[in-house]
């Protein structure tokens, strides 16, 4: 499932290496070949609620910091994305102590004020950052990186029922909205 | 009729019903239109979910990143032809001395352990051919014998070089000589990785280049 730019698996290999050597440069390859998607999936997992940029910066430093445990048991991409996924769950859990306001399961269309009339059609993109957030982000996480309900699961602290409950819920909302 | 699907059109839709729960869905969506529909709608929605694509940021993050890195942003090297030297006796001294300190090191780096890469041969002006090519253990001797040869002949003229140009010089190898580090540190762990081979090759073209173009000015002064 890997998008965006492909770099040569030696290439990638050598400068993952590099970077964990301390080679910087190696690393800012790296991030240019990664930054797409890693903040493709910060907007969408946080929809109106964080900064993406800063998410990508902080799941990009978090990164460097653990290169030396990145053993290439699988394909850097895959283990950067997964780290990419904790580093949002882990803000996320933060950032709910703080905004309590939001809670789970309120369908933020309300929180935006109602912008979004109903007879205006919604991209999928907009239509996702309205969802409630654990929908959301099950969405995200299934449907658009392809993660398992057990993944997502253990990633979340759900059970995988409780992923499958949410992942229909934004499925219907998402259908809703977007047949508007 | 029986109650519409719910979320079985989710586990329908993503292969996770039973034998049993299958037949019975498939049963169901034959005489339900309403969960037809529901059950297009989404196969139509996961297709677009699966067709997004990925956008990188509006801004470029790398300078933010790298400054919160460890050491800041990476250093640069100092582009050497550019600088204008200028030769006075007192600075030489101190020039012959950090170069060939700094080459020293670099010359243990070279002879360190069985490493034996496969690199293309390197480029480096002036450089005895058989120093370029480090394609085994006496290939990384020749390296070695043709940096001691740039040492020996700079600490012969290290009187000429001045203060400017030695900072140079020693910011440039300090920057090469971690590049030498980190593409060993890396080679250690992909032996036989072609691009980390030639990596290191680019590193030690480069500091070859450095001191035979230090030892050239030297000796022209």
């Amino acid at each position: 499932m890997p998008k965006g730019p492909v770099a040569s698996a030696e290439s990638e290999a050598a400068d993952v290496a590099l970077a964990a050597a301390g080679d910087q440069q190696a690393f800012e390859r790296l991030y240019r070949l990664h930054v797409a998607r890693v903040h493709s999936l910060a907007r969408r997992m946080t929809g109106f609620e964080g900064d993406p940029d800063e998410l990508t910066q902080d799941v990009f430093v978090r990164a460097w910091e653990r290169l030396g445990t990145y053993r290439g048991e699988a394909a850097f991409g895959t283990w950067l994305h997964r780290l990419a996924v904790n580093v949002i769950l882990n803000w996320r859990r933060g950032a709910a102590a703080e905004r309590r306001w939001i809670e789970d399961g309120v369908d933020t269309d309300l929180l935006v004020g109602g912008r979004i009339g109903r007879a205006e059609s919604m991209d999928l993109e907009r239509a996702m950052a309205r969802l409630p957030t654990g929908a959301r982000q099950v969405f995200v996480l299934h449907d658009v990186e392809g993660f398992k309900h057990e993944e997502i699961a253990a990633m979340m602290g759900v059970t995988a029922g409780t992923s499958k409950a949410q992942l229909h819920r934004a499925r219907m909302l998402l259908r809703s909205r977007l047949e508007r | 009729m029986a109650e519409h699907l719910g979320e079985q059109l989710s586990a329908y839709l993503d292969g996770e019903l039973g034998d049993e729960a299958l037949a019975a869905a498939g049963a169901h969506l034959a005489v339900c239109p309403e969960c037809r529909a529901a059950l297009e709608g989404l196969q139509q929605l996961a297709r677009r979910a699966e067709a997004l694509d990925d956008r990188p940021p509006e801004r470029d993050l790398w300078g933010a990143i790298a400054s919160r890195l460890p050491g800041g942003a990476a250093p640069k090297v100092i582009p050497f032809r550019r600088r204008r030297f200028d030769f006075s006796l007192p600075q030489l001294a101190a020039a012959g001395i950090a170069i060939v300190a700094l080459s020293s090191g670099a010359a243990v780096l070279l002879t360190r352990g069985a490493r034996t890469p496969s690199f293309p041969a390197a480029t480096a002006p002036g450089v005895p051919a058989a120093a370029t090519g480090l394609a085994s253990a006496k290939g990384i001797r020749s390296y070695d014998a043709a940096i001691r040869d740039l040492e020996a002949s700079l600490a012969a003229r290290r009187s000429t070089l001045d203060t400017a140009t030695i900072r140079a010089v020693e910011q440039s190898l300090v920057v090469i000589d971690r590049a030498i580090r980190q593409a060993e540190a890396a080679l250690a762990q992909y032996p036989n990785n072609m691009y980390l081979n030639n990596h290191l090759a680019h590193a030690l073209d480069r500091k070859l280049e450095v001191l035979r173009r230090v030892t050239s000015m030297a000796a022209a002064s």
